[in-house]
């Protein structure tokens, strides 16, 4: 390379850091610059849709930008390091923390790279239950009957997960436990996510997706998938003609469900992130939040900081038994 | 709106490394001020014209700002030092027109309908489909097999790099978080082939790229030459299109190979053959524009920059399906006829522009070079706002620089990155399916049927390899530059 070369490098390389841009600032006068609300996956899904939302409503509050900043890659590790190791713990930049990066994450490893410890969370903002879907001219109306076939032929039952240790392969196993058939009989197949999953339902290509009630919202609705039962305490407002599991005498007790809350670095000041807890509760309640989140589907169900952690450490907990009961924990 | 986000999609997709995805994560902030109709036709402009402006730093200074434009670099390149740089883009802007028109007619008419029969591709089906694909790496190896073969499975190995597409499992990460993520495909494009452009550039101490524009319109026999390479490469990239994950980084490689095949002197290709530039540019609109039948119809994006504009319709309240269609046909509809003015609009834009966009190629090499440069690493690094991103596409700057100073073809490479991990997935999704019996890809029409095209395929590949790497050696010992 000549030097002028090396040269243009330099200065091209400098452009960049500058526009990444420098942090630092005190906690009385927060915010005083714009905001980073990272979300460790693509535009587009549920966890983007809720930060979109969240920097939409914190951003007219505040009177700054709260940016969306996505950082895609390693099921989600890679942006939940970036914004909980790597970035300043200023406050300005926010983790859109999701079950499958902490208490999934920390139940499925012995060494997770990413514990609670190095969290501080502001507050839940969202929660939603998971749906059994098959094809829409399934012949089974009901759960139940639905298990009874499973029983009798588990060798027929093609079934869809995220990933290996996702939520539908808990959810599925704690099922298969609790109607008693092998797991190892049945057939699962990995797909990229609820789209994905939902456009091979459709196209008759496996038997059974579950996925959360708002990635199944649209192709319900379309009719091309129908749903069997809801996996939540008691029936969901958005399909009040879906039961619940628990209700069908499935499954019993609800154990996995989508959620996303905002998490800062362990080292963020408090008064921060008391802050942002004051102002995501309030934003639990105005209508006008309420109004998109409904557009978009979402079960908004917020939670404040200490019952946040309370309830993601619960999740650990359980995540850590199935974990190990499936035999996936390593 | 269309006016508007043509021009700054185009402008953007000039932007060498700022391809469709990049300019539409770009420019969605300022999309948001706006009610949902006019961002979402505000939206689909900036791919258009994204799309579209990829072609022009492929054909003029030999850079594809995203994969779809790799092809166009083929044949567009050697016109563009032979003087019919303007052509070459005339012709594209008018491919590109009229597969954009075709693609949005048929989603007019088609879109609710079309949108079931992509459900019947399950996993079998993907797999045969990437099969046929892999078959273009052949004739994509310039003159040797060899080579080409070699680059296939280096690209293969550096798409293994990362969790694995089915296990999650860490392949060749040595335990360093950022290489979990992967190579990203944008740093990697962007490296293979701005990058080292600006490395040879400097090497041979560029004074500019100029290249002289004597004609940008296409004469009566250019078109009439073009024509039936524009209608192929349309109903390829529009039918490939449909299936769901069929992205125009895909058909694009399938129009040109057809054409190659289809061609009487297979040896003008690569030269500056008219068709080599017409078939992809027209396949790259159909696909996009076909792209939209999934998305709007069962809300399924094909690639990138559409997951990404799946998102903006999501924000503004809209939930693509077949509901959309019953639930908010005024939106729908106003979508679609914006399409057609929007295509109107690039068609007009981008005659007359070309002349600007030649004068953009005749800076002086020491403004325009760390310009790329600067450009390439913010493009890397907007995908997925990391730095390693940027390290990354340094890298493989200065790989692209070695291969290509040796004459190593470097789309095989860039093919097998992006269709290895697909035909992984499918071929463990199938497996799956099965219980592991490999009978499934047999016992299904389509995918049975696509694997035996393949083989058929791979067969003339080879044989039109063999024969058009005897007839360079006849002419000329300068091999293929890409």
């Amino acid at each position: 390379m000549t030097r002028r070369g090396s040269r243009s490098l330099v200065c091209s390389l400098a452009a960049v850091l500058l526009l990444v841009g420098p942090a630092g600032a005190r906690a009385q006068d927060y915010p005083t610059k714009p905001i980073e609300i990272v979300v460790p996956f693509v535009p587009g899904g549920g966890t983007d849709l809720i930060a979109r939302l969240t920097a939409d409503w914190i951003g007219k509050k505040w009177g700054q930008p709260v940016l969306v900043v996505n950082k895609p890659g390693g099921g989600g590790i890679i942006g939940a390091r970036a914004a909980l190791k790597e970035a300043r713990p200023d406050g300005y930049t926010v983790l859109m923390d999701i079950h499958t990066i902490s208490s999934m994450h920390i139940g499925a490893w012995k060494t997770p790279q990413l514990t609670l410890a190095d969290r501080k969370y502001a507050g839940r903002i969202v929660r939603d239950p998971m749906v059994f879907a098959v094809k829409a001219d399934a012949p089974w109306k009901t759960l139940k009957e639905f298990s009874e076939w499973v029983k009798a032929n588990p060798t027929e039952l093609v079934w869809s997960t995220v990933g290996p240790s996702g939520p539908s392969r808990y959810t599925a196993y704690d099922w298969f436990t609790q109607i008693g058939v092998d797991p190892a009989k049945t057939k699962m197949v990995i797909t990229e996510g609820a789209a994905d999953s939902f456009t091979k339902l459709a196209g008759g290509h496996i038997v059974l997706s579950i996925h959360s009630v708002a990635e199944a919202f649209a192709m319900t609705k379309a009719g091309k998938i129908k749903l069997l039962a809801v996996l939540s305490p008691s029936r969901v407002r958005y399909l009040p003609d879906v039961p619940t599991a628990e209700e069908q005498g499935v499954i019993k007790g609800t154990r996995i469900q989508w959620w996303a809350a905002a998490a800062f670095p362990a080292a963020t000041p408090d008064p921060i992130v008391r802050k942002w807890e004051a102002a995501l509760a309030e934003m639990a309640k105005d209508p006008q939040f309420l109004a998109g989140a409904e557009r978009l589907n979402m079960n908004i169900d917020y939670l404040g900081a200490a019952e946040t952690r309370a309830f993601v450490e619960k999740e650990v907990e359980g995540y850590t038994e199935m974990a190990t009961k499936i035999g996936i924990r390593r | 709106m269309a006016v508007l986000g043509s021009l700054l999609g185009t402008l953007v997709g000039v932007l060498p490394g700022l391809g469709p995805t990049a300019a539409i994560a770009i420019l969605f902030p300022l999309t948001t001020v706006l009610q949902p109709v006019p961002a979402t036709i505000m939206l689909s402009a900036i791919y258009y014209g994204a799309m579209y402006g990829g072609s022009t730093t492929a054909i003029l200074l030999n850079i594809p700002g995203e994969v779809a434009s790799v092809p166009t670099c083929l044949d567009g390149y050697p016109m563009a030092q032979q003087g019919r740089g303007g052509v070459a883009l005339g012709i594209s802007a008018v491919g590109s027109f009229f597969a954009g028109i075709v693609g949005v007619v048929a989603l007019t008419f088609f879109a609710p309908f079309l949108a079931d029969q992509a459900l019947r591709f399950g996993p079998p089906e993907y797999f045969g489909l990437m099969v046929l694909a892999f078959t273009v790496v052949a004739s994509l190896s310039g003159g040797s097999l060899v080579k080409g073969l070699s680059m296939a499975m280096l690209g293969y190995f550096v798409s293994l790099i990362g969790l694995g597409p089915s296990t999650a499992e860490p392949r060749f990460t040595f335990d360093w978080a950022p290489l979990m993520g992967g190579v990203d495909l944008i740093a990697l494009v962007v490296g293979l082939f701005a990058i080292s452009e600006v490395f040879l550039g400097v090497e041979e101490a560029r004074v500019a790229i100029a290249t002289e524009i004597r004609n940008v319109f296409p004469s009566l026999a250019d078109l009439r030459q073009s024509f039936p390479a524009i209608l192929r490469g349309t109903g390829i990239g529009f039918f490939l299109g449909l299936l769901p994950g069929c992205a125009p980084g895909v058909t694009v490689f399938m129009a040109y190979d057809a054409e190659k095949k289809l061609a009487r002197h297979p040896e003008r290709f690569g030269k500056g053959a008219i068709e080599g530039v017409a078939a992809p540019e027209s396949a790259n609109n159909a696909t996009s524009s076909a792209g939209f039948i999934p998305l709007l119809g069962l809300g399924i994006p094909a690639s990138a920059p559409l997951a990404v504009l799946l998102g903006g319709l999501l924000v503004y309240g809209l939930q693509p399906g077949p509901l959309l269609f019953q639930k908010n046909p005024d939106f729908v509809w106003t979508v679609i006829a914006s399409f057609y003015i929007g295509n109107v609009i690039l068609l007009i834009l981008n005659l007359p522009l070309i002349g600007m966009w030649v004068w953009l190629t005749r800076l002086p090499y020491g403004i325009l070079g760390p310009a790329i440069l600067l450009l390439s690493f913010l493009g890397a690094y907007s995908v997925r706002n990391s730095m390693f991103d940027v390290a990354v596409s340094l890298v493989f700057g200065l790989v692209g620089y070695f291969l290509r100073k040796y004459q190593w073809p470097l789309a095989p490479l860039l093919l097998a990155f992006i269709l290895g991990p697909l035909l992984e997935k499918y071929l463990i999704q199938s497996l799956s399916m099965s219980g592991g019996d490999p009978s499934i890809f047999f016992r299904r029409g389509i995918s049975l049927a696509l694997i035996l095209g393949a083989a058929v395929l791979l067969v003339t590949s080879i044989a039109l390899v063999r024969y058009t790497s005897r007839r360079v050696r006849q002419e000329t010992a300068e091999e293929m530059a890409l």
